[in-house]
Formats: structure tokens, sequence, C-alpha cells
């Protein structure tokens, strides 16, 4: 064997029979990210946040019954812990920390939204958590919604009564103008107008019905404001019908009475048609569904899986190499190294020999674990042990060029948590890289776990072929530290 | 100590010892004014000297005197700023890979690994210098022998003595049989019975032909070696053999004569006007002690008998005397200290 290759071959066995007499830190770095993924399923609660929240009802605001309907309606993030009838008790247990929130309902909403007001609901809230804000806002919009809807689920039931009474009355009254062509008794004549005044009522209590106007029931022959029109025309004909009736002149008006009976007929489609629909079609008359593509369907674990595990392989890939150079140069090895005939391209290679193969090992352990955590195994195996060998060269890149700059293994490190940090935010691991600026993705594509996590996401999850992108980054940055590393070092290494 | 094998070829910046080599012999080591300054008077200045090969040099001086930096220039840790040095032929700022093939390193601290066991340790630097691994199982054996680290083979590297620790690095540094060995201060901070068994394996090193360059800072161990170079202050005072150096601190040789205490005043005065030493002192701590300084001690111990013969004087011990190292290292600093002002 040529003497350049057992030099090189010496920090392999070397790297190799340090990391494995340290038991605990080999059996750490296998189990311990198991551990932290049975954890995360585990313990993950996809229905967070929840904020503890007190309902503040003013007297007139609800009955009962409708408290507890709208009770019923509350969000699963909002945790109801008390209903007050006044803000102040509920203010002050907010200004306490006891609760999260007060959601304060106005009062009269019945009668303020006949008179044309619009009555607003106060959500109060005591945090400086932007991301707890930007819930609460989102939460508080989604909740109004939840209680208009109720509230218009009460009315288009009250309506859809008040249609059913209108319907009879009108059949009645649309055979009663039918009679009227024939001469008329007294009592028959008052008959006939008490049926007319009743529909003129329940036509008004229609007209006054905001959904009836909506464009819920607007179609291709009427919009809402003909309707309201039509309503409007139907009472006045009624109210004339009702006069003729009584000065004795209903025989002159013939051409009235056929078009208040066509008018009556076409209400009385409507508030026929209006019955046959359920209240909640009322008021969201659209439904949805999802269909996703893809065909997966993971649960949050699984997404998570490919992310943790790239952030595992490169922490430990950025640890071990930022130690690797420093710990030489502070235990003193480095002298030896400089008198021996050994190239610094032969100390590099073999440290980087070393880890990858340890590293390797941790990886395969894992992959094997996977399975009983219900993770699907990659079905690509080559592309999965390519990004992994990738990531693993790129992060130790990134680890040897923290050793050659560090003069402590405190300060390489210290570095390397803030490696981890930098991950964390900028990688894509939690928070989606399209949500920053352009500046900070071109700067996400330096660090391997960025393109690490979608190589890994496509062979584990998508079973998509790894983008050229992710190989030629991951590539890149390995071959570009690599090298930066072999020249710093060599001059690290020779002369003083 | 034992009489220097060859006679030696040494310059140094100050006089010359005598003797001078009466056949060409090849040098290990040649520098010629190596200069590194690393601040106003930090480093080593002017330094010359030629170490034979087949014997120990040591480098003696007080601590921070610049014995290291020059180990290091000489093994191409460090680069001189001027001068020139060749060790084992080639130019330690560019040592081609088979001269440091050649060469081994036992630097001042233990820097082997404390989560590998002893003979992890060995095997690693053995791969480092590039040993064939089937080849290299004997010699790690042998060396493991040497310093008596059999039985601790297995042990991991923390768990050493500081002891075993030295005897491990020395094992490291011979692994490849090397031609020339740097150790420097290889006894520095260890008991006196490990030094020597130190002591020992160097001399046995030389036995077999090898050269040793050492450093330390106790200056009796210049008794073990043939040759001596004193330093001070970065700049090489003397490069002498370990007699040639009590001559030079004492002008000559030592006897030391022990008469009846109520004699050693008239013998003083006697010995003074017969011109026999080139000086007489009398012992404070011993009554009836005297030291002559003499030219040669073989001519004027003889001549100091006849002369008390004659004056009906009984010399009651009458020897040549070897001063210990520290007084020499001494005496010797002092003169620098004393040409300086």
């Amino acid at each position: 064997m040529p003497k350049s290759l057992i030099r090189l071959l010496s920090f392999f066995a070397k790297e190799v029979n340090e990391i494995r007499r340290q038991p605990r830190l080999v059996a750490s770095l296998i189990f311990g990210p198991f551990l932290i993924l049975v954890l995360f399923g585990a313990g993950y609660q996809s229905n967070q946040p929840a904020f503890a929240v007190v309902l503040v009802v003013p007297d007139q605001s609800l009955g009962q019954e409708n408290l507890d309907a709208l009770k019923k309606s509350m969000l699963g993030n909002f945790h109801l812990v008390g209903t007050e009838q006044t803000l102040d008790p509920a203010m002050q247990k907010l200004r306490n920390h006891t609760i999260d929130m007060v959601i304060a309902l106005p009062n009269d909403i019945q009668g303020r939204l006949l008179r044309g007001e619009q009555p607003q609901v106060d959500f109060y809230f005591n945090d400086i958590n932007p991301l707890d804000a930007q819930w609460i806002q989102y939460l508080s919009y989604a909740q109004v919604n939840e209680i208009n809807r109720f509230i218009l689920q009460q009315s288009a039931s009250a309506m859809q009564s008040d249609a059913k009474t209108a319907n009879a009355q009108l059949t009645q009254t649309d055979q009663q103008l039918a009679a009227l062509n024939n001469s008329l008794s007294a009592a028959q004549r008052a008959q006939t107008q008490q049926s007319i005044r009743d529909a003129k009522a329940a036509v008004g209590v229609l007209a006054l019905n905001p959904l009836l106007a909506s464009e819920v029931f607007a179609n291709s022959s009427s919009s809402p404001e003909q309707i309201r029109q039509n309503l409007l025309q139907l009472q006045k004909n009624l109210d004339q019908l009702d006069q003729s009736l009584s000065d004795g002149t209903i025989a002159q008006r013939q051409a009235e009475i056929s078009q208040t009976r066509s008018q009556i007929e076409q209400l009385k489609q409507v508030t026929s048609q209006l019955g046959t629909v359920p209240p909640q079609n009322i008021v969201s008359p659209l439904k949805y569904e999802t269909k996703n593509l893809s065909g997966h369907n993971y649960d949050l674990m699984t997404f998570y899986v490919p992310r943790v595990l790239a952030l595992l392989v490169q922490h430990i890939a950025v640890t071990l190499g930022a130690l690797a150079l420093v710990r030489e140069r502070l235990l003193g090895a480095v002298e030896i190294f400089r008198v021996a005939p050994v190239t610094s391209l032969q100390v590099v290679s073999g440290k980087y020999l070393g880890y990858t193969l340890f590293i390797g090992i941790i990886a395969a352990v894992l992959t094997a674990l996977l399975p009983l955590i219900n993770v699907p195994e990659a079905t690509d195996i080559v592309s999965y042990i390519g990004v992994l060998l990738l990531l693993t060269l790129a992060s130790l890149g990134i680890g040897f060029i923290i050793s050659v700059i560090s003069t402590s293994d405190s300060q390489a490190i210290q570095m390397s948590m803030l490696v981890l940090l930098f991950s964390v935010f900028f990688s894509g691991f939690f928070l989606p890289l399209d949500n920053f600026s352009w500046f900070v993705q071109d700067i996400a594509n330096v660090l391997p776990l960025t393109h690490g996590i979608r190589g890994l996401q496509s062979v584990m999850l998508q079973n998509t072929p790894v983008q050229w992108e992710q190989w030629a980054w991951m590539g890149g940055i390995a071959a570009i530290a690599y090298v930066l590393v072999t020249i710093v070092s060599h001059y690290q290494f020779r002369r003083v | 100590m034992t009489a220097p094998g060859p006679n030696p070829n040494i310059t140094a910046p100050l006089p010359r010892v005598e003797s001078r080599p009466s056949a060409p012999q090849s040098q290990a080591v040649v520098a010629h004014d190596l200069n590194l300054r690393f601040a106003e008077n930090t480093g080593v200045f002017d330094v010359s000297m030629n170490v034979p090969s087949g014997t120990i040099f040591a480098l003696i001086g007080p601590s921070g005197c610049g014995k290291t930096t020059t180990v290091r220039i000489l093994t191409g840790v460090y680069k001189a700023q001027s001068g020139e040095a060749r060790v084992l032929g080639d130019n330690p700022a560019e040592f081609h890979t088979r001269t440091r093939e050649r060469i081994g390193y036992l630097p001042q601290q233990f820097v082997l690994y404390p989560n590998l066991t002893v003979w992890e340790n060995l095997n690693f630097v053995a791969s480092l210098y590039g040993m064939n691994y089937f080849k290299r199982r004997k010699r790690l054996n042998m060396l493991l022998d040497f310093v008596e680290l059999t039985d601790a083979r297995h042990r991991l590297g923390s768990k050493l003595s500081g002891g075993m620790q030295r005897r491990l690095s020395l094992a490291c540094a011979l692994v490849h049989n090397p031609a020339l060995l740097f150790a420097d201060e290889p006894t520095a901070g260890i008991d006196p019975v490990l030094r020597g068994k130190f002591w020992d394996y160097f001399r046995q090193l030389r036995e077999q032909g090898q050269t040793l360059f050492v450093t330390t800072q106790y200056v009796g161990e210049a008794a073990y070696c043939d040759y001596v170079g004193v330093m001070r202050d970065g700049r090489l005072l003397f490069v002498d053999t370990p007699d040639g150096l009590r001559h030079r601190a004492f002008g000559g040789e030592v006897v030391r004569l022990v008469v009846d205490p109520d004699k050693v005043m008239q013998t003083q005065d006697l010995i003074q006007r017969a011109n026999i030493a080139n000086d007489v002192r009398r012992s404070r701590r011993e009554r009836g002690l005297l030291l002559l300084y003499v030219v040669e001690a073989s001519e004027a111990m003889p001549a100091v008998v006849r002369l008390l013969d004659e004056h009906q004087i009984t010399a009651r011990q009458v020897e040549e005397y070897l001063p210990p190292f520290d007084d020499v290292f001494i005496v010797l600093m002092q003169q620098a200290e004393a040409d300086d002002a």
C-alpha cells in the first residue's frame, strides 16, 4: 500500500477509534435523534395555539338558548373558561394574565341590525408575542364568521317560518280575489278585506327580512331589487283593492285584481321554494373539498422526519468538523504533524473519511428505525444515500471551516450552535423560505440543510427525483469548503 | 560520564573547543547564524553549531532561553528569518518527505491522544510515517519492550501516569527508527529514576548509531552527553564537551586537598608561593579542605604531595574533583553576565 494512503488512513482509523471510545456519545447520537422524533410525534398537538377565553354577553344580547348554541360554535382554539355580563371583570382577568382573551358581544344585536347598524364583536388580548397576535387576528376573523353564520341561520329559520305563513295567507287571499267577480255579501267583503290585510302584513314581514332580498334568492328572472320592488308593488296593489272593497268600486278594478293575483302567484312560488332549502344552505350556499394531487396525506411527524434527519446529519457533521482541527491544535498534535512526513491534505482527507463513515453509520441505524414510527422508506435508495452523503460532506466542510478559524474548542462549539440556529430559521425547516426576502433566500442556499431537506423530502415523501439544483448546491458547497479548508490548514500546519 | 566517541567539530560564536576531529565525520546538524526574532529580546540570535552523527548533543539553559525555538527551527516547525541550517543534509524550511521520515521528534508536552490506547497511539504515529501495516507489529512490540510499556499497551492515554506518557512519547518518536532524534526537554517534570532510564535509552540509541539532539533544564544531565551547548537569552554561549565546559568554567581542573585544619593556612600559602595552582580556595563548610584550580590535575597532584612532604604536612586526601554541572553552569552564567556588563 502506498505510504501516502497509509498516512491518510491513519487519521481515518484514529478518528474512528476515538469516537468508538465514547459509547455514550455514540448512543446519544444514534438513539437521541430517534427519541426526539418519537417525542415529537407523540407530543405534538396540531390544534395549537389554545387561548383561554371569557365571553362577555350583555343581558339583552342573546337568550339562553342562543347563548348555548353560540358556545357550541366556538372554535377549538378558544377554550371557554367563563361568561360575564359586563366587560370589566373579564378585562381584569385579562390584565392579570389569568386568561388569554376576552370576546365581548355587542348589546341588542337584533334590534341594532333592524336599525341598519352593524354591531361589533370585540376581541381583547394581552400578549407581546407577534405570532400569537397573528393567530388571534386570524381566529377572531374566523370566530366572527362563525357568529355571523349562527345569526344568519337563526334568521333563515325565522324567515322560513314567516314565508310558510305568508304562503298560506297568499293562497287564501288569491282564492278570495278569484271570487271577487261575483256579487259579495257584506260579510264576504269584510272577510276578503281581512284576508287582503293579513296578506299585506305577511308580505311586509318578508320585505323586512334581509335574506329574502339578498343575492341568495336572486335568479335569472328576478334580481334582489326586483324581488323587493315586487313585494312593495304587491303591498300597494293590495292596499288599492282594500280601498276599492271599502268604497264599492271593486268591479272597476279587474285589471289590478288580475295583476295582483299574478304577483301573488310569483311570491307563492318563492315562499314555497324557501321552505324546501335547509337553513344552513341558505347561510352557506357553497361547500368545499380539497383534493391533493401528490396522492399522499402524511401526518405532521412523518412530514418532519426528513427535515429532522437532515438537520441531525448537518449538526453532527458540523460539530465533528468544527472540533476536528482546533482540537489537534489545542492538544499540540499539530506540532508532530509539522515534523512528520504528512501533508495537510492527508490530515483533512483522513478526518473527512472517518467522520463520513461515522455519520453514515448513524444515518443507517436511524433509517432502519424509521419504519418503527411508520415513516415510509425511500424508494430510490441510491438517491437517498447520495443526498445523505453530499449533505454530510458539505456539512463537514462548514464544520472544518469553523475549525480552521476557531482558536478554542468553546469558540468552535459556539459557532456550530450559531450554524444550527441559522439553519433552523433560514433553511425552510420550520418557516417556508418563500416567506423571506430574496436576499435571505439567497443566503439560505449556502446552507447544506436547505438542500438536504428538499432532497430527502423528494426521495422519502414525494417519490420524485431529486432536483439537479440540490445536487449542484450540496456538491458545490462540499467541494469549495474542502479546497478552502485544505489550503488554510496547509498554511496553518507548516511554517510559523 | 562516558568519554565522547568521536572528536567534535562544533562551532559557536564564542571560543571553540580545542579538540578537533582527527578524521572527517558526517554532520547530522549544521547551523550557521540562525536568527528568529519574536520580539525585541525574544527569539534566537546568531545560533551556530555542528552536531556530528552518532552523538548526543544537549542544549542547556534556563527556561525561555531559546532551546525549544532552536529545536523547532531545526525540525522545520519554525522558519528562521536569517541564517542557514542543514539537518541530515536538507534545509529544514523545505524538508523533503524522505528527510522527514528520518527524523524523530519528541515534543515538550504529551501531545498524543487520551482516548486512544498506548498501542493505538503508537500505531497512529507509525501510520503517519507510512510504515507498512504488516511489518510494523514487530517494531511496535520491540519499542513497547524498550520503554517498558508492554503491560500497559491496552491502557488509554488518559489513564497513563506522567512518566508513562513521556515513555509513550519517546516510543512514538522512535517508531520509525529515525537517524536523528530531537527530544525537547524529555526529562522535564519526571522523577530522577525515570530520568536515569531515559538517559539509558538515549545512550543505547547512540550505541546503535543514532544521533540525539536533546534540550534540558537539568544542568546535571550535561554529564550524559557528548557535546553540550549552553544557551542564554536566545544566544548559544558555548558548545563544548562536558569536560571542556568545566575547563571553561574553572580555567582548568580542580584538585581536592584535605589537610589538618590547623595546617590549612600554611598549606594554602605554600601552594600559592610554589605556583602549582592558578588559585587556592579554602572551604568554609568543611574544615581542612582546600580546592586547587590547576591546569592539569594529573601533573599538579604529585607536585602538591611532594611539597607537603618537604614541609612535613600530612595530606589526608588528594584527588581530582569534578564539580557538579550545576556549579559549572552557575559559573559560566556569571562569566557571561560579567562579559555582558
